[in-house]
């Protein structure tokens, strides 16, 4: 299986071409239609339960949109959504019984990356508690332990459910800082959030969701 | 490969330190055979006839209710869905988590089977017979067990369905794995049924894990 680190982030470009969400009879996203290219931050708000989620799942092809397609197509060829995102939401994926530093270890090793886990921990300020079972991890630190993963994956985009809640200012600025260098690499980033945080030297541009049919508007 | 190992030995780590779920198929187990021995009425010439029949089926029975351990924690919490975005292919998924079921789910059990068979005073040659041919079958078990596990990982409760998924693969195995056991004490490694019952045990290892892995697709990506 090719080694997913070497995506050319540079001509990687995400498609949504007229995606539909539905839930049932609730239509959640309506004709959503979108290129985003490399630096690219997109914001999505709207309320609880309104699909902000949803649109996630769909970006990393957990979740099939209704109508319409995503792809992600890098130098004319499509490539697959599992192969191009990391993806965090709730439930976050971290292992019952493993420590912080035995978890994050577990998924470095999976996507094969020769990242050293004591300088990513160190990065994200959870050398402390590396050999906290992961189910004694705080919120925040929860957090900040999906934050290193992410970073060790090294995919081209981030797919982020509220980043910022639950954590302490210290944590903010650490993961706005993150997410600034993933951008200035050429990441792209979709951020699920009520309460968008600027990214100094970033554009973000926002996709509000709503009970009426979904638009998309520029910040 | 790295996956394989990475996911095995995050599995037997969870295992270990579970505080003790692993055992609770041992203890299954014991307490279905001692209370077999008490409803037979505890007459041994009764207990030696029906002992390694006996000892079959709580095996199965105890690999059985255990098909919920190898994939609903790791799908509710997240860990199935985060292994598939890392890049690992369901298939290598299946195949470390039955290799972790056989160690964590099976071995206790084979390593108790000759403590039971004392119990129907059972010989010494047809407890080696039983052995040999529980451990034939047992890759063929788990991975039966593995795809009911795979099937039904998205949902809470469904022991019942499970035991309706798997009980019709089961049933080839129950019979050539207790004709087994009878011929290799009679006839040794000459017995035919011996080598039947390993290429139904491959037989079920081809079906099983490609059947889980197909499963689990289903139940982490759009089809």
């Amino acid at each position: 299986m090719p080694r997913l680190t070497n995506i050319d982030s540079s001509a990687l470009e995400l498609r949504l071409n007229d995606v539909a969400l539905r839930r049932g009879d609730l239509r959640l996203i309506e004709a959503l239609s979108l290129t985003s290219t490399q630096s690219d931050l997109y914001y999505i708000t709207g309320e609880n339960g309104i699909g902000k989620t949803s649109l996630l799942l769909a970006l990393a092809g957990l979740l099939r949109p209704d109508m319409g397609d995503i792809s992600y197509i890098s130098n004319g060829e499509s490539l697959r959504a599992s192969d191009c995102v990391s993806l965090v939401i709730q439930p976050d994926g971290v292992s019952r019984g493993l420590t912080a530093k035995e978890d994050l270890e577990f998924y470095l090793s999976l996507s094969g990356n020769k990242e050293l886990s004591h300088s990513l921990l160190d990065k994200v300020g959870l050398t402390a508690a590396q050999n906290v079972k992961v189910e004694g991890l705080s919120l925040g630190q929860r957090k900040r332990l999906n934050l290193a993963k992410t970073i060790g994956a090294h995919r081209p985009v981030w797919l982020l459910d509220e980043p910022f809640s639950a954590l302490d200012a210290d944590g903010r600025n650490l993961v706005a800082d993150t997410i600034s260098a993933h951008l200035s690499q050429g990441g792209i980033c979709f951020i699920a959030t009520h309460h968008p945080v600027p990214i100094s030297g970033f554009k973000a541009k926002t996709i509000h969701l709503s009970a009426a049919p979904s638009s998309e508007a520029a910040a | 490969m790295k996956a394989y190992k990475a996911i095995l030995k995050r599995d037997l780590i969870m295992a270990w330190r579970s505080g003790g779920h692993w055992i609770m198929g041992t203890v299954f187990m014991a307490a279905f055979l001692s209370l077999c021995g008490i409803a037979l009425g505890g007459q041994m010439s009764e207990l030696r006839r029906l002992g390694t029949a006996l000892i079959w089926l709580g095996i199965l029975f105890s690999m059985l209710l255990s098909f919920s351990t190898i994939f609903q924690l790791d799908f509710r919490q997240g860990s199935l869905t985060q292994m598939i975005l890392h890049g690992v292919s369901p298939l290598t998924v299946s195949l470390a988590k039955w290799t972790s079921f056989l160690i964590i789910g099976f071995a206790p059990l084979l390593i108790v089977t000759p403590l039971m068979a004392s119990l129907f005073g059972l010989s010494g040659s047809v407890v080696m017979a039983t052995l040999l041919s529980l451990a034939i079958a047992a890759p063929a078990l788990a991975a039966y067990v593995t795809m009911a596990g795979a099937v039904l990982c998205a949902r809470t409760g469904a022991g019942f369905l499970a035991v309706l998924l798997v009980m019709p693969f089961l049933i080839p195995l129950l019979i050539f794995g207790l004709d087994a056991t009878q011929s290799f004490t009679v006839e040794g490694w000459s017995a035919v049924e011996i080598r039947i019952l390993a290429g139904l045990s491959l037989l079920s290892i081809a079906i099983g894990l490609p059947a889980s892995a197909a499963a689990l697709r289903a139940n982490l990506e759009p089809s």
